[in-house]
């Protein structure tokens, strides 16, 4: 088997395996460290930074909703304390690694591109390019065939060519 | 046959059927647990009562914790087990050994007057605190309820049980925990 080939299936059967890219950390206190910066007063960028992280976070009661857009307590419960860790001066980062202490990496809408997840980031492109290669092996190798045709043609001609003189040399017996 | 073709249809096949295999046998709306074997996080909560409860005071005592919601069926369903197991294991005087039991409900107060209004109809064997903050179900990582946290007298989250608990699961736990 090619290698090319080989290493499409490799790349499939990867990407076909998203669970592994998920792995479970630990929990502990409420952020042990200190915030990034400075509490942050200003209520409006309270509310857009809140609202941009709980999008982020997936609602643990829904099917394919953020904490945003949930009613849910729990998806409420998340909205709130991700307000309120913005308030108190943590930044983005450490509020989404609070959120994955707790409910895993499986709580982020967008997994990072780190590990494992860099293959669903890769994994699609890598399959294009992949397509892309065999598609270009695959004309190159036309291309490159004899002028009178390929293997294949040159077969069919030789069998169009023996069946041609069978029939002549059966007119010839008539 | 093609041995090659085989072969190949056979590394394309099996990681799928797997992959299927277990992706049927796990449950979608299964909130991963990764809080089992860490810190509880401490609170600082008021009763329905009004009365202040710690966490870190109560160090050196198993805990059990159980997030419920007035609205919910499942944690009507459990009420009457659990208060039987916290009658058995809670502490008998207030310097007794023993598992402390407590009810968290997060909401606002309208929920807290509902909730007095049921245990008052259903009886209570332990204190509920009010979450009106609703820092602890995060910090739990609750994803709905009821579930039920068991700490151990170290304070180490040992054990949590989504949904409702049965009588005999919940004392073979609180055996452990003893």
């Amino acid at each position: 088997m090619p290698l090319y080939r080989l290493f499409l299936i490799a790349v499939l059967l990867l990407v076909a395996t998203p669970g592994l890219a998920q792995q479970a950390t630990g929990a502990g206190q409420p952020l042990a460290e200190a915030p990034a910066g400075p509490p942050v007063t200003d209520q409006a960028v309270v509310e857009a930074r809140g609202r941009t992280i709980a999008e982020g976070l997936r609602c643990p009661v829904c099917q394919g909703l953020s904490a945003a857009d949930s009613q849910a307590e729990s998806a409420v419960a998340m909205y709130t304390r991700s307000r309120e860790l913005v308030a108190a001066g943590y930044s983005d980062d450490q509020i989404a690694a609070y959120f994955v202490e707790r409910y895993g990496e499986w709580v982020l809408l967008e997994p990072p591109a780190q590990g494992l997840n860099w293959l669903i980031w890769i994994g699609p492109l890598a399959l294009l390019g992949m397509g892309a290669l065999v598609v270009a092996f695959r004309m190159t190798s036309v291309a490159k065939a004899p002028a009178g045709g390929s293997t294949g043609q040159a077969l069919s001609q030789k069998g169009a060519d023996d069946y041609e003189s069978r029939i002549l040399a059966e007119l010839e017996r008539d | 046959m093609n041995w090659k073709v085989l072969v190949a249809g056979l590394l394309l096949v099996t990681p799928l059927v797997w992959v299927l295999a277990t992706g049927f046998g796990r449950d979608p709306r299964a909130v991963p647990t990764t809080t089992i074997g860490t810190p509880a996080a401490d609170f600082d909560l008021v009763t329905l009562e009004g009365e202040r409860v710690s966490l870190s005071e109560l160090r050196g005592q198993p805990v059990v914790l159980n997030f419920w919601a007035t609205w919910c069926q499942p944690c009507v369903q459990e009420h009457a087990g659990l208060q039987a197991a916290a009658r058995r294991h809670q502490p008998k005087d207030p310097e007794g050994k023993g598992v402390h039991f407590f009810g968290v409900l997060y909401g606002d107060e309208e929920e807290a007057e509902r909730a007095r209004a049921y245990l008052a109809r259903a009886g209570s064997a332990y204190p509920t605190l009010l979450d009106t903050s609703q820092h602890i179900v995060v910090d739990y990582g609750v994803a709905g309820v009821p579930e039920t946290f068991f700490i151990s007298s170290e304070g180490t989250i040992v054990y949590k049980h989504s949904g409702a608990i049965g009588r005999s699961q919940l004392e073979s736990i609180l055996e452990s925990l003893r």
